[in-house]
């Protein structure tokens, strides 16, 4: 179960996901040992958008790991979300305009779980391993990488 | 233990009964009141408290699922599941799924976290009736997921 803080991630700059009125198809993943690749489209239109971790000389490892689960198994997430929403309200922020696809997740138990068993992972203060996650319309993405990824928008 | 006499009491007093008021009406074998008279009373006395769960004929529930998706609004094809928003609530969506198939049970199951999700088993998959969390407006957005259907309630 997921007990981090979700922070809200806008890596698309027209971004035209929005998870409940433009939800976000996944229309392919591919992973091939070493790079992978997420690939996204809007119900509504063509467009296509391609996330890519890719390993290079700075990043000898792409991802470190990745999962993803059917939606109605992320109750956890769904928590989170409505956790993140009650502090905005506190807050005294406006309401969010959109329903989020994307979001970073800070002092996730995914990661803390996976440096439980790699230790060949870098010391903490090198270490710039972050969790990403991808809200597919029936599908929750997480990965795990210490690169951002490479986005391409094609129609 | 004590049931199971009980029972047995009532089938062959049953039994004697009707077997007695048949047989003035017409000849019919012992074998043939035996017979008809306890598939009756099977019909009347097996409830769903009495039966393993295993032996329940289960429903179909794709041919609901179809209808209430016809009264949906079609929104796109994800992995083969069709999505629909339909313009109903929690409620709405609960009572959708204790109409799915016509009978079987609609139970809770609960997360490890404490949270609430409703299951429909039928003979050709299972429903599923769980929520997911708006960010915008905190509301719930129910959703049945059934093999090749999905449907959110968006009023939830």
């Amino acid at each position: 179960m997921e007990n981090g803080k979700l922070i809200i991630w806008e890596p698309l700059e027209n971004n035209p996901f929005d998870r409940f009125k433009e939800p976000m198809n996944l229309v392919s993943m591919h992973y091939d040992g070493v790079d992978l690749e997420l690939t996204f489209s809007a119900f509504n239109s063509g467009q296509e958008f391609k996330f890519t971790y890719m390993q290079d000389e700075t990043n000898f490892y792409a991802i470190r790991h990745f999962r993803i689960l059917k939606e109605l198994t992320r109750n956890d997430i769904e928590i989170l979300i409505g956790k993140l929403r009650e502090e905005r309200e506190v807050a005294g922020l406006t309401r969010f305009a959109y329903d989020p696809t994307f979001y970073k997740i800070e002092n996730s138990s995914f990661k803390s779980w996976y440096k439980s068993i790699d230790l060949s992972l870098p010391l903490p203060e090198d270490s710039h391993l972050e969790h990403h996650l991808y809200i597919a319309s029936d599908y929750f993405i997480d990965v795990l990488s210490e690169q951002q990824p490479t986005i391409t928008k094609s129609t | 233990m004590k049931k199971f006499l009980f029972l047995c009491c009532t089938v062959f007093m049953l039994v004697l009964l009707s077997g007695t008021t048949t047989s003035a009406q017409e000849n019919l074998s012992y074998e043939e009141v035996i017979n008809t008279e306890v598939s009756e009373l099977n019909e009347d006395l097996i409830s769903d408290d009495l039966v393993p769960y295993g032996l329940i004929k289960k429903p179909e529930l794709a041919g609901d699922m179809g209808a209430l998706a016809s009264r949906s609004t079609y929104v796109g094809k994800v992995s083969g599941a069709k999505q629909y928003h339909n313009s109903g609530d929690y409620n709405k969506g609960l009572t959708e799924m204790t109409k799915l198939g016509g009978r079987g049970e609609v139970y809770p199951v609960y997360n490890n976290n404490g949270t609430l999700q409703w299951r429909k088993d039928g003979s050709d998959g299972v429903a599923f009736y769980y929520q997911s969390s708006s960010f915008t407006d905190g509301l719930q957005r129910w959703t049945i997921n059934f093999p090749g259907y999905k449907i959110r309630f968006m009023d939830s």
